[in-house]
């Protein structure tokens, strides 16, 4: 298999790039930083990456060095179980010994570079389940606890019931692993939580969130938004952003509506919508200063 | 896998009882065909294969050491 180089600002978006080109999961690839050009003001502002489809079968095409962070095991000690600290667990004990969470031998090979699924992401400790937990709320959580299980992610969920929306904090060492680029699993959990027939029933849409993941994703973003508009507003070419849901490619018009110099637009179809930052077009040709 | 599969396929159908998971080897791979009613399918898959799409990143994001395992929907 063929490397192929993919550019971008950050490894994070040259790999949003690669992604995008070889049609796979961005989690699913592995890679290798080729160039990486540093601004004047101290930032990298050009990652060049070889990428690759990383396939457990096909480990001889991918460079010794690396070790995919999605197919590795994770590490033995991270694994160790959680304090369960008495609470209740919605009588699902017997379902997780039927399951059986799955041993795996492979976690005893050697231990391997930290990536971002690896990450301890700090949750804080479980809040004890409400004394009266309402029916609904109970139901999701049950569902959501029982998925975790299932994919052997040792997380908890507490959930609230409001009146238009179910909101689920997410608790537990395993978070890293739903934070990792950029929350793609948590998207997915949630398309997945919004689909599911007790949702759908009871007329609300899901909100997950975990720490304070959602909040900083808005700030990300924004600082993305304004960060690519100065570049725009410097060299006066319109650049795109990488893929975003409807809800992020909001927070990134919202950024940028007040700005005098750009304006964005959404270019694509589905998953590969992007925003696009453009030079503001009227009055382009005399560039006048009054606003 | 079969496991996860059959537990959100589950979920979200209308249907349940018609939900059927297969596991298939192939080559390297493990392969978990899903069959749901045809009237299911849709909700499967979703508005341009979002659930699909979202049901594979989560059973890429289980997978333990073992083999990768391929999510196919069958009508």
């Amino acid at each position: 298999m063929a490397l192929r180089r993919f550019e971008g600002k950050n490894v994070e978006e040259a790999l949003d790039h690669a992604a995008e080109a070889l049609g796979v999961e961005r989690y699913k690839l592995g890679h290798n930083v080729v160039v990486e050009k540093r601004g004047f003001l101290g930032g990298t502002r050009r990652v060049v990456i070889e990428a690759w489809e990383d396939d457990i079968g096909n480990r001889a095409d991918a460079p010794p060095t690396h070790i995919p962070p999605a197919l590795a095991p994770p590490a033995r000690d991270a694994r160790a179980r959680r304090p369960r600290g008495g609470r209740d667990r919605g009588g699902r004990d017997d379902r997780r010994s039927r399951g059986g969470r799955r041993e795996n031998s492979d976690r005893d090979r050697a231990p391997r570079p930290a990536s971002p699924q690896d990450m301890v992401f700090e949750t804080g400790p479980t809040p004890p389940l409400p004394e009266n937990e309402p029916a609904l709320a109970k139901e999701f959580r049950v569902w959501l606890e029982d998925l975790f299980d299932r994919c052997g992610f040792l997380l908890d969920a507490r959930v609230e019931d409001g009146d238009e929306k179910i909101s689920a904090r997410i608790y537990g060492r395993d978070a890293g692993k739903l934070m990792a680029h950029h929350g793609e699993l948590m998207d997915s959990l949630q398309i997945i939580a919004n689909k599911t027939l007790i949702v759908r029933s009871s007329g609300k849409t899901v909100e997950l969130d975990c720490g304070e993941f959602r909040e900083k994703r808005i700030g990300d973003l924004e600082r993305q938004a304004k960060e690519t508009a100065a570049a725009v507003r410097e060299d006066g070419r319109e650049k795109a952003l990488p893929p975003m849901s409807p809800v992020e490619r909001r927070i990134v018009h919202l950024a940028l509506r007040d700005d005098a110099d750009v304006e964005t637009y959404s270019r694509g179809e589905g998953f590969y919508k992007r925003v696009v930052i453009a030079p503001k077009q009227a009055g382009s040709s005399d560039a006048s200063p009054e606003s | 896998m079969k496991d996860l599969v059959e537990f959100i396929a589950k979920s979200l159908v209308d249907h349940p009882e018609e939900v059927r998971v297969d596991e298939v080897r192939r080559g390297e791979a493990t392969v978990v065909e899903l069959r749901v009613a045809p009237d299911d399918l849709g909700r499967v898959i979703g508005r341009q294969g979002r659930t699909a799409r979202a049901m594979r990143n989560l059973i890429a994001a289980a997978e333990r050491g073992g083999s990768r395992t391929i999510l196919d929907i069958l009508d």
